[in-house]
C-alpha cells in the first residue's frame, strides 16, 4: 500500500498531542477552498471500499466471538452428529455415511451463510448504519459487495475446516488421479453458488426493511 | 452573501402521503440554519434529499453549487450527515468506526488513525476509544455519531434532531459542540422539534408543517411574531375566568386559551408580569397561580397556524 493519498486529507494539522479539550474543536476545520471534486468513484476505489467494508464485517467477529460458533462450531457439530449418532443407522456405518454427509453439510452451511448476509444487511438498514454509508462518497455497490465478500471469506474458512476435520475422521476424495483439481473445482462451485444466492437474498433483505417515512 | 444550500420547490411523496409539498430553503454559508417543526412535518425527508439519500419527486436543490441529483457524488464529498438515530456500528469500537469511514473515503491507514484519535479527543471519547459502541451511553453514541460525520471534514453538516431522546445534560453538551463547529466555518442545517434548541443554536429558522415552510426568520423575528413567552393565569375563583381573559387579551395579539380554569396566552413584552399583576389588583381578582415561561413549539404553532400540532391534538382527545 502506498502512502501517497494525502491530497484530500491533508487538512489534519500537524499538532499531534496538542488536542486538549478546549482547543480540540479547531481540529474539525473543514477543507479550505473548494478543491476539484471527482465526479464519480473509480472502479479501483470501489474495490478498495469493498475490502474496507469486508474488514468491518470480519472484525465484528473479534468483538462478538459468539458469531464464530455460528459458522465454525455449528457445522462441525452437525458433521459429528450426523456421522456418529445417525450415520450408523442411515448409512450402515459411520464411515460410509461420512462420505455422503460431508459434502451435504458443506452445502447446508453455505445456505446458512447466505442467510447471515441477508440478516446482517437488514440490521444495517434498521440501525441507520446503511444511511451513513450511503451518505459517504463511496461506490454505491460497496456496502453490498463488502458484506458479501466477508461472508464468502467466512464460507471459505468453514469449507476448509470441514474438509480438514472430515479428512481426520476418514473422509477420502474418490476421484483418484486428478483429485486436487476436482476438489478445487468443487470448492469453487460452492463459493460461486453462495455468492449467487447471497445476491438473490439482498433484495429480500431490503424489502423486509420498512422505511420510516 | 453566499448560500451553501439552496432548495427550490422540493416535493416528495410516499404513496398517497405527501412528505414535502414544495419546500424552499436558502442556507447562508457558515451559518446554522434551523428547520423547526413537529413530528412528520417533513424535516427528515428534506435532510435526506439534501444528503442525496432520497431523490425528490419535484423541485431542485444544490449544495455548494452541486445538484443533489445529477452531481450526487460531489455533494457527498462536501456533506456530513448525523441522523436521528446514532448510525454507527455497535459491535465495533469508537476508533474502528471512525477509521472505517476514513479508510472508505480514501485516507491512508495512518491518516485515518490520526484523524480518529483527534476526533475522539475533541468529543471527549478518548477513554472509550477501544470499547465497543454498544457499551456507550446515549450521549456518547451521539457524540461518536457526530464525530463520524466529521471524519471527512465536510463543509456542510446535516444534524437531524441531534438531541432527541437525550437527557438535559447531554443535550447541553451537544449544543456546545454545535456552537464550537460553527466557529470553524462549517455550515449546519439542523432539524429540531424544540423551539428552545432552534433559539439557542440557529441564526435563521424555517418553521415547517405538512411539508411546507409556514414561517421564516431569525429567532428574534419569530419570537416577536409569535410571542416569546407564554403567560398562564389561574384565578382563585373560577367565576373570574372571563375577566382574566379580558385582561390578558390586552397584552397579546393572539386570542387567550382557556383550559379548565387556566388561561394561557403568548406575550411579547418583557415587563408583562408587573403590569398584568397591577391590572388584576385593580380589578380585585385573586390569582391562585401565575407564571411566565418560554413558549413551546406547540404554542408557536398555535399562534402561526391557529391550531395545535397533531400530536398535541391526539393527546388532548385521548385525555
Amino acid at each position: 500500500m502506498t502512502t501517497a493519498s494525502t491530497t484530500m486529507n491533508s487538512t489534519v494539522p500537524d499538532t499531534s498531542g496538542a488536542a486538549s479539550a478546549a482547543g480540540a474543536l479547531s481540529a474539525l476545520k473543514p477543507l479550505g477552498p473548494l478543491g476539484s471534486l471527482s465526479p464519480r468513484v473509480g472502479p479501483l476505489q470501489g474495490l478498495r471500499q469493498t475490502f474496507s467494508l469486508a474488514w468491518r464485517t470480519l472484525v465484528q467477529i473479534k468483538h462478538n466471538p459468539a458469531e464464530l460458533i455460528d459458522f465454525s462450531i455449528q457445522p462441525v457439530m452437525f458433521l459429528l452428529l450426523f456421522t456418529y449418532v445417525f450415520g450408523g443407522a442411515i448409512g450402515g456405518s459411520p464411515h460410509a455415511y461420512l462420505m455422503f454427509a460431508l459434502p451435504g453439510i458443506i452445502v447446508q452451511n453455505s445456505l446458512f451463510t447466505t442467510l447471515n448476509t441477508a440478516t446482517g444487511l437488514s440490521t444495517d438498514l434498521e440501525k441507520g448504519f446503511f444511511d451513513r454509508l450511503r451518505s459517504l462518497a463511496i461506490a454505491r455497490f460497496a456496502p453490498l459487495s463488502g458484506r458479501i465478500l466477508a461472508d464468502i471469506a467466512k464460507q471459505a474458512w468453514a469449507v476448509i475446516m470441514l474438509v480438514g476435520i472430515g479428512y481426520i475422521l476418514g473422509f477420502r476424495v474418490g476421484t483418484a488421479p486428478h483429485w486436487p483439481l476436482g476438489v478445487l473445482a468443487a470448492f469453487g462451485l460452492v463459493l460461486v453458488s453462495t455468492l449467487a444466492l447471497s445476491w438473490a437474498l439482498v433484495p429480500l433483505a431490503v424489502r423486509a426493511f420498512k422505511r420510516r417515512v | 452573501m453566499t448560500y451553501s444550500i439552496i432548495a427550490e420547490g422540493l416535493v416528495k411523496r410516499y404513496g398517497d402521503t405527501v412528505a414535502l409539498d414544495g419546500i424552499d430553503l436558502a442556507v447562508r454559508t457558515g451559518s446554522v440554519f434551523g428547520l423547526l417543526g413537529p413530528n412528520g412535518a417533513g424535516k427528515t425527508t428534506a435532510v435526506r434529499i439534501l444528503a442525496t439519500l432520497v431523490r425528490p419527486d419535484g423541485g431542485q436543490a444544490t449544495v455548494c453549487g452541486y445538484d443533489v441529483v445529477s452531481q450526487a457524488h460531489q455533494v457527498r464529498q462536501l456533506t456530513g450527515l448525523t441522523g436521528q438515530y446514532a448510525s454507527v456500528d455497535e459491535t465495533l469500537t469508537g476508533t474502528e468506526n471512525l477509521m472505517l469511514i476514513g479508510r472508505l473515503t480514501g485516507q491512508s491507514r495512518s491518516a485515518a488513525r490520526g484523524r480518529a484519535r483527534e476526533l475522539l479527543a475533541a468529543f471527549r471519547l478518548t477513554d472509550a476509544a477501544d470499547r465497543a459502541v454498544k457499551t456507550y451511553s446515549g450521549g456518547m453514541r451521539r457524540r461518536l455519531d457526530l464525530a463520524a460525520s466529521l471524519v471527512t471534514s465536510p463543509r456542510v453538516l446535516y444534524l437531524d434532531e441531534p438531541t432527541t431522546g437525550l437527557d438535559p445534560l447531554s443535550r447541553n453538551e451537544m449544543w456546545d459542540v454545535v456552537r464550537g463547529l460553527t466557529a470553524t466555518g462549517v455550515t449546519v442545517l439542523l432539524t429540531t422539534q424544540y423551539l428552545e434548541e432552534a433559539d439557542q443554536l440557529a441564526e435563521d429558522i424555517a418553521v415547517v408543517d405538512h411539508g411546507t415552510v409556514i414561517a421564516t426568520g431569525t429567532p428574534d423575528e419569530l419570537k416577536a411574531r409569535t410571542g416569546a413567552q407564554t403567560l398562564s393565569v389561574r384565578p382563585a375563583n373560577p367565576a373570574d375566568v372571563p375577566a382574566v381573559v379580558a385582561i390578558v387579551a390586552g397584552f397579546s395579539l393572539t386570542e387567550p386559551e382557556v383550559r379548565n380554569t387556566t388561561v394561557t396566552v403568548p406575550v411579547t413584552q418583557e415587563d408583562v408580569l408587573p403590569r398584568v399583576m397591577r391590572r388584576f389588583e385593580d380589578a380585585g381578582i385573586r390569582v391562585a397561580e401565575l407564571n411566565l415561561r418560554g413558549s413551546s413549539l406547540d404554542e408557536v404553532f398555535l399562534s402561526l397556524t391557529g391550531r395545535r400540532t397533531e400530536t398535541e391534538v391526539l393527546e388532548g382527545s385521548a385525555a
